[in-house]
């Protein structure tokens, strides 16, 4: 894929509009979900902490394969 | 004072009811805009000509536009499947965005005469509302983006018909097999990780629809809200200075939305085998192409 021609302009923007909603979304819902947990199992931060660590995961992830199309 | 605040409410407000079915104001803006987009490419495309005149010229001015930003993301041969679907969310996205800059949206209403009642205010008497009855105004039309429904819905469809044609163009096995890779564990030791990646990338499908969702109503709403509160806090001058910027954000928002659509259509209807071996055919050709430049300057 080395050879794909750059993205135009407005490829660019919207790629980059995505980007932040693409780490944050993810992060957001496992915050959630992982209080949501810790409210049923009757933890502290156990899961909040996990869930947390899973959105982070996810969003970078989430990330690189939205720009890995050009590298 | 003239003014007051308009109150800023997220859900869109119900102006009457057919046989139980709320109509509510951003609906009411929503069918405005379809209605300007029937009229637009009706009359654009009533009659046909081969030297285009007039609207004709418009409307064929977008479209040749689209197709040639369509083909440049996703290549010409998929282009001419994407582009029914980008090309409507571009145009209709865009025509109810620009309702927002109209006057009289948001601004024209009935008055809200419960508010009134809490406010201990009589009936108005004039036909301009100015001072306490100001911010009691009900409006009749919103834009239809300004509403989370009609996003939410903007969004499931984009995702959807995404996976619809990644099943269409790879087939139900391979495109289940990014997401669910059980194959990934004949590898040993790395198998477990790249199932999980694919887990992973299931869950980025989903919180997509959030995502596009939010992006678009956050933007119009807000749009509609900074007119609103600049109109009060800096009257005239202030719209000289965030028309042109909703204008803007309009045309953006509703480019965005079309062309991340397009990008992830890109991305679900093209297999990783196909990925891996252009790259390295293309490595190879490179390869060749520089041993050959070498090979003649040493030459020389």
């Amino acid at each position: 894929m080395n050879k794909k021609p750059p993205p135009s302009v407005w490829e660019s923007l919207a790629l980059v509009g995505q980007l932040g909603f693409t780490i944050a979304v993810p992060l957001v819902l496992g915050t959630i979900l992982g209080n949501y947990l810790d409210g049923i199992t009757h933890q502290k931060i156990l899961f909040l902490l996990l869930g947390l660590l899973l959105g982070l995961i996810v969003g970078i992830y989430g990330a690189y394969r939205l720009f890995s199309r050009f590298f | 004072m003239l003014w007051k605040l308009q109150p800023i409410q997220i859900q869109p407000e119900v102006i009457f009811t057919i046989f139980g079915f709320p109509i509510t104001n951003t609906l009411i803006g929503t069918w405005i805009s379809i209605i300007f987009l029937f009229l637009v490419f009706f009359l654009g495309t009533r009659r046909r000509d081969l030297i285009p005149s007039g609207m004709q010229n418009v409307v064929e001015w977008i479209v040749e536009y689209l197709l040639n930003l369509t083909e440049s993301v996703a290549g010409t041969v998929k282009a001419r499947k994407f582009f029914p679907l980008v090309a409507t969310f571009f145009i209709f996205i865009l025509f109810c965005n620009l309702l927002d800059i109209f006057p009289g949206v948001d601004t024209i209403g009935t008055v809200n005469l419960e508010a009134l009642k809490l406010a201990h205010l009589s009936a108005p008497t004039s036909f301009f509302l100015l001072g306490e009855y100001s911010n009691k105004l009900t409006p009749w039309v919103r834009p239809g983006t300004s509403d989370l429904n009609l996003t939410l819905a903007l969004a499931l469809v984009s995702v959807i018909v995404t996976q619809i044609f990644g099943f269409y163009t790879l087939g139900a096995k391979q495109h289940l097999s990014k997401y669910f890779n059980f194959k990934a564990f004949r590898h040993g030791f790395q198998g477990p990780i790249e199932f999980f990646v694919g887990l992973i990338e299931l869950v980025t499908e989903i919180s997509r629809i959030l995502s596009f969702s939010f992006r678009l109503f956050g933007n119009i709403f807000a749009g509609s809200a900074v007119l609103a509160v600049f109109a009060w806090l800096l009257p005239f001058v202030s719209d000289a200075v965030f028309i042109p910027l909703e204008l803007f954000v309009g045309f953006v928002q509703a480019l965005i939305f079309a062309l991340l659509t397009l990008v992830f259509l890109e991305i679900a209807t093209t297999s990783e085998e196909d990925v891996e071996e252009v790259t390295e055919k293309e490595a190879f050709k490179e390869y060749e192409q520089h041993k050959a430049e070498e090979e003649a300057v040493a030459a020389s």
